[in-house]
């Protein structure tokens, strides 16, 4: 697996932190590591660099997780990048509608590093 | 969320501190690999605290507090790090500490998860200063010891 691009969404720097080092416990080699405070940061982010990854928060101020997926969409070449939702809204609903809109993968807070591995691994194993 | 919202059935106060006390357990072990005990008597000087709010079917707030000392000690846990001077940090730790406890504790009230919402956390520092929830609702009030560190826990519900 060669070294990618991850763009971590969470409103939260300390958790921001928390989910890049998660990333490394995996095993997954970061050769950039982007981040954004909410979902219309992130889609800013998206203009500088194409991410190989996102890790997205759902609740979140200015634009949420949700509406980020949706919006990310529509985004010329970043459909096949896949997103991990980390959040605390771990409700079917949420869980269903995050899925709806593009995201390829659901981990609630708290998580281990464990979780991280198991859930983001096989989507970026042919990065 | 669905529109249909039916207000929760009030439970004895045994439950509530059961799903407080479970959600300790479940984001302290995990985040900070850190064992939490109930604690009868402690004296904390609560200087900082974080909040988050509960609306929908299940109304109220969920709130942590504790010293500075304590506030630090536990962003470096979670950060895994060996100090943090940053009071910024601080408070972003514990709102987030407190945000994973909403939704833990909301996680395991039957039938709330998808009629429940939280509110991104606010954080207060210092002591002096009084919350007003809306009327009537139970509220507890639960320390808990982790390590050498001292918390409280407050839960208010409306339902």
């Amino acid at each position: 697996m060669n070294a990618i691009c991850a763009l971590i969404v969470d409103d939260s720097s300390v958790m921001r932190k928390i989910v890049e080092r998660s990333l490394r416990q995996a095993g997954i080699e970061l050769s950039q590591v982007m981040e954004a405070g909410n979902g219309m940061e992130a889609l800013v982010a998206i203009q500088q660099r194409r991410p190989d990854l996102i890790l997205s928060d759902i609740n979140m101020p200015t634009m949420n997780g949700l509406e980020f997926v949706k919006q990310l969409q529509a985004v010329a070449g970043m459909k096949d990048v896949p997103v991990v939702m980390i959040t605390t809204e771990a409700s079917e609903s949420h869980v269903v509608e995050a899925l709806s809109y593009g995201a390829r993968g659901y981990i609630r807070k708290p998580f281990t590093a464990e979780q991280v591995k198991e859930h983001v691994l096989p989507l970026v194993k042919n990065a | 969320m669905n529109s249909n919202i039916d207000t929760v059935t009030v439970k004895p106060a045994t439950a509530w501190i059961s799903y407080v006390h479970d959600s300790l357990h479940e984001v302290f072990n995990m985040m900070l690999g850190m064992k939490v005990t109930p604690c009868e008597d402690a004296k904390l000087n609560a200087e900082l605290t974080a909040i988050v709010g509960l609306a929908g079917s299940l109304c109220g707030l969920f709130c942590i507090r504790c010293n500075k000392e304590t506030g630090a000690k536990l962003t470096q846990k979670m950060l895994n790090i060996d100090a943090s001077e940053s009071e910024t940090e601080v408070m972003d730790a514990l709102g987030e500490l407190c945000n994973m406890l909403a939704g833990s504790f909301k996680a395991r009230v039957p039938g709330v998860a998808d009629t429940c919402m939280l509110s991104i956390p606010t954080t207060i520092t210092g002591a002096d200063y009084q919350v007003h929830p809306l009327r009537g609702g139970q509220r507890f009030e639960m320390l808990v010891r982790c390590d050498d560190e001292f918390l409280q826990v407050i839960l208010h519900v409306n339902c």
